[in-house]
């Protein structure tokens, strides 16, 4: 049995490593979902546990996102023909008013990078856009985010704007940003909240679990 | 009193402070993330063009109300704050920015979408305008020898709800630091910072504390 780097490739962010692991695996017909499962989210979860643990930071993650984009990117085709499921499909959006977007994308590219399907809707984005994005693109989860304590609270309008359309139990709704606590989530009636990028990775798959 | 065209070379911005921001404690990140670092902060030292303004007024600080009055202008200070504040004579109200250019800069690497570029450029525009902040408190200092002042106190912070940036900015002269505050009370540029310095002869300069602090995310907590 042949050895591959591709974990260790994820984990220290090596995404031309990552490439190159990911070809020499295909050709020696790994299977996909053992490429997936064995090696990129093996490889997450490690540097994900290194970060909870304090010993991996933000950057680290990113690029172990980038290295497992850069892996995906190549499997992506082979998985439709294959019919390999993905984790499932987000829609993420900074709510009206707010211009922020670091943390969102943050966790919109770790999300990518761990193999959701992600529509980033960007800033400023109304209820209604929510709602149409979910529509068009059959979301499994929508992220909402806010950095302010005078726009968190459309969040809730959202909310009410997914139960209004009959939206409300097809779609997971998941809420972040540095004013958001797990009390608000619970207030309007959120399905969970993380603090940070890595947590909402958890999150998400649990909830499609 | 207000200063314009503030070059990095004017700060004190250090590679170990955007590291902190980034979340780095006492560990230097790897080798990539250095070079990557040093290159923005290189990069950043021809393009930062920053500002400051303060604006003196006479205060009531009102302990049993939790607020201070400026200008016939009530500010919901809340209890820290305003015990923070407690014996000032005057106010300093203050906007900072690290310029329109920076902001420019950091839509233009949103662009490309290379996060970790991304990532470690708003770190670095923290962590500048904080300086500038910084910068502006010695000037500060340097006109009112004769005063003690407060640290910095921002809406959002400690109770004082974000929304009262609008009666903040309507004591400093319009488009100060060419910030533009939008109806949410978020600032453009994105790292640009407003606030309160209190002054006078009785004041206690008190820490302000990560244990008196609710924003349990802001980067430069102690953990």
């Amino acid at each position: 049995m042949k050895i591959y780097q591709l974990r260790e490739a994820i984990v220290k962010g090596n995404l031309n490593l990552a490439i190159e692991e990911t070809n020499r695996a295909l050709t020696d017909h790994v299977k996909l979902q053992e490429l997936i499962n064995e090696y990129l989210i093996k490889g997450m979860e490690e540097i994900g546990k290194a970060f909870q643990e304090g010993k991996a930071f933000v950057p680290n993650l990113l690029m172990s996102a980038r290295a497992m984009k850069g892996s995906l990117d190549i499997l992506k085709p082979l998985l439709k023909e294959e019919n390999v499921a993905f984790q499932g499909r987000v829609v993420i959006g900074t709510v009206k008013g707010d211009l922020h977007d670091i943390g969102k994308n943050l966790v919109a590219s770790m999300l990518e990078g761990c193999g959701f399907e992600v529509i980033n809707l960007g800033v400023n984005i109304s209820d209604e856009q929510f709602v149409k994005a979910i529509k068009e693109n059959k979301a499994d989860i929508i992220c909402m985010s806010a950095l302010l304590t005078t726009t968190m609270v459309y969040m809730k309008d959202i909310i009410q704007l997914l139960i209004k359309t009959g939206l409300r139990n097809q779609v997971k709704v998941m809420v972040g940003g540095a004013p958001v606590n797990q009390d608000f989530a619970d207030e309007i009636g959120a399905d969970g909240y993380t603090e940070n990028a890595n947590a909402a990775v958890s999150l998400a798959r649990s909830l499609v679990a | 009193m207000e200063k314009t065209n503030i070059k990095i070379k004017d700060l004190d911005c250090t590679l170990q402070k955007v590291y902190t921001a980034m979340g780095y404690g006492k560990t230097l990140p790897e080798k990539p993330i250095q070079e990557l670092t040093l290159d923005l902060l290189s990069k950043a030292k021809e393009v930062v063009c920053a500002c400051f303004n303060y604006q003196i007024y006479p205060c009531s600080v009102l302990l049993k109300q939790r607020q201070v009055e400026l200008e016939t202008i009530l500010f919901n200070t809340q209890r820290t704050l305003t015990i923070l504040l407690d014996k000032s004579e005057k106010i300093a109200v203050f906007a900072a920015s690290v310029g329109p250019q920076f902001q420019v800069w950091l839509n233009e690497e949103k662009q490309k979408n290379d996060m970790i570029r991304v990532f470690i450029l708003d770190s670095l525009g923290s962590v500048i305008v904080e300086s500038v902040g910084d910068y502006m408190e010695l000037l500060l200092e340097k006109e009112f020898q004769q005063l003690k002042h407060t640290n910095r106190f921002s809406p959002g912070y400690c109770g004082w709800d974000v929304s009262e940036q609008h009666q903040l900015f309507s004591l400093l002269p319009p488009a100060v630091c060419g910030i533009t505050l939008h109806e949410s009370a978020m600032m453009t540029p994105e790292k640009s910072i407003s606030g309160f310095i209190g002054m006078g002869e009785a004041v206690q300069t008190k820490k302000y504390g990560c244990s008196i602090c609710t924003n349990k995310h802001c980067y430069l907590r102690k953990k």
